[in-house]
């Protein structure tokens, strides 16, 4: 259904629906409204890739041969050179959490499963790269 | 906040919790301006990272590559595909919004239309939200950007304003008010309409009940709901 091109829209349907059902928990205390939305989509979407996976964690093969290649493919794909090189530019394991929990909608807890490391360690990157892209961003001045 | 509470908030700007830590990470935010202010960053940044994703799906093949390279005896619909087109579709909603998605969607009808414009809008770093208040019930608000002088009222829940009767929605500054059109809520539905006008000039937003089906060019009524811009 998701590779369908009408998934797209359907989200988007979902979102807008949300946003006026949540309007009134928008708090400018947590943040701009533009980064609200996009909290909600990014919600949406994760929660909806979670509910497919439920149903198929006996069939899915849980073994990751290359987590670290398919991390750096993602990075590779995205279209901010900014963003790109913020990402390139923390250490891999951060960006390895990070990369995994946004784009690929894996839980921390998941996280530690596919790298083999431990949950705190994947807390402390987690946070730690977030600080750093921030920092990195905030300096990085406009997209070209 | 204690340390674990900070990571409980960079993971929940990321949402990489599950239901039960996204509850206390809630629970959390609700009670520490810290916690608030702290996820407000971190939001920014995960907002910059959805941006960052190109808005339309990445190529077939790179996709395949990736898919056959993670799980060698792939199903068609293996996690990283599905991820991809989801993360693609966060992008399209959020980044290319404007851009991509309006050109589809032009053809399309009007109601879906004015939704997107006005999503496109939210999408804004610029956009704010006017919520008006008064006399009678409902959720009414006004959303727009001052800066794209595009703008779009959202109504729900509104009472009938009366047979023969429609709302009219005034933009105030000082002694005048310009109308900003009418309009009569449909029950069980929302309503969407997108306004243009010069937000900058103005500093209240108003809906008076006036005569149907026009309105009025000048309105001699208080207003029923009111709201700051």
């Amino acid at each position: 259904m998701l590779r369908d091109p009408g998934a797209a829209e359907e989200i988007t349907q979902e979102v807008f629906l949300s946003v006026w059902q949540n309007a009134r928990t928008f708090d400018p205390s947590r943040g701009s409204f533009a980064a609200w939305v996009m909290s909600l989509a990014h919600h949406k979407a994760v929660d909806r890739l979670r509910r497919l996976r439920v149903r198929r964690t006996e069939a899915a093969d849980e073994t990751t041969p290359d987590a670290v290649d398919v991390v750096e493919e993602v990075v590779r794909l995205l279209e901010s050179e900014r963003v790109r090189t913020a990402l390139k530019t923390l250490p891999l394991g951060q960006r390895e959490v990070i990369v995994l929990a946004y784009y690929g909608g894996l839980t921390q807890r998941e996280i530690a499963q596919r790298l083999g490391i431990p949950l705190g360690t994947v807390k402390t990157r987690t946070r730690d790269g977030l600080l750093r892209l921030r920092t990195i961003l905030s300096a990085g001045g406009e997209e070209p | 906040m204690t340390p674990e509470d900070r990571d409980l908030i960079a993971a929940y700007a990321l949402d990489a919790l599950s239901p039960e830590e996204r509850e206390a990470a809630e629970a959390l935010l609700a009670r520490d301006p810290e916690a608030r202010a702290e996820l407000a960053h971190f939001l920014e940044v995960a907002a910059e990272l959805g941006r960052a994703f190109p808005a339309s799906e990445p190529p077939r093949e790179l996709r395949e590559r990736i898919m056959g390279r993670l799980q060698p005896r792939a199903r068609p619909e293996a996690r990283w595909q599905v991820a991809f087109a989801l993360a693609a579709a966060v992008a399209v909603v959020l980044g290319g919004l404007a851009y991509t998605l309006y050109a589809r969607l032009v053809g399309l009808e009007v109601r879906l239309a004015r939704q997107e414009q006005v999503l496109a809008l939210l999408a804004s770093p610029t956009a704010r939200v006017a919520t008006l208040t008064g006399r009678v019930p409902g959720s009414v608000r006004l959303v727009y950007d001052p800066q794209g002088n595009l703008g779009a009222l959202v109504v729900r829940d509104l009472q009938d304003p009366g047979a023969g009767f429609v709302y009219q929605l005034w933009l105030v500054t000082g002694q005048r008010a310009d109308s900003g059109g009418v309009f009569r809520p449909v029950p069980g539905q929302s309503l969407v309409l997108p306004i243009q006008a010069d937000f900058r000039r103005y500093e209240i937003v108003a809906i008076t009940v006036e005569r149907g089906p026009l309105g009025v060019a000048r309105t001699q009524n208080q207003p029923v709901l009111v709201g700051r811009l």
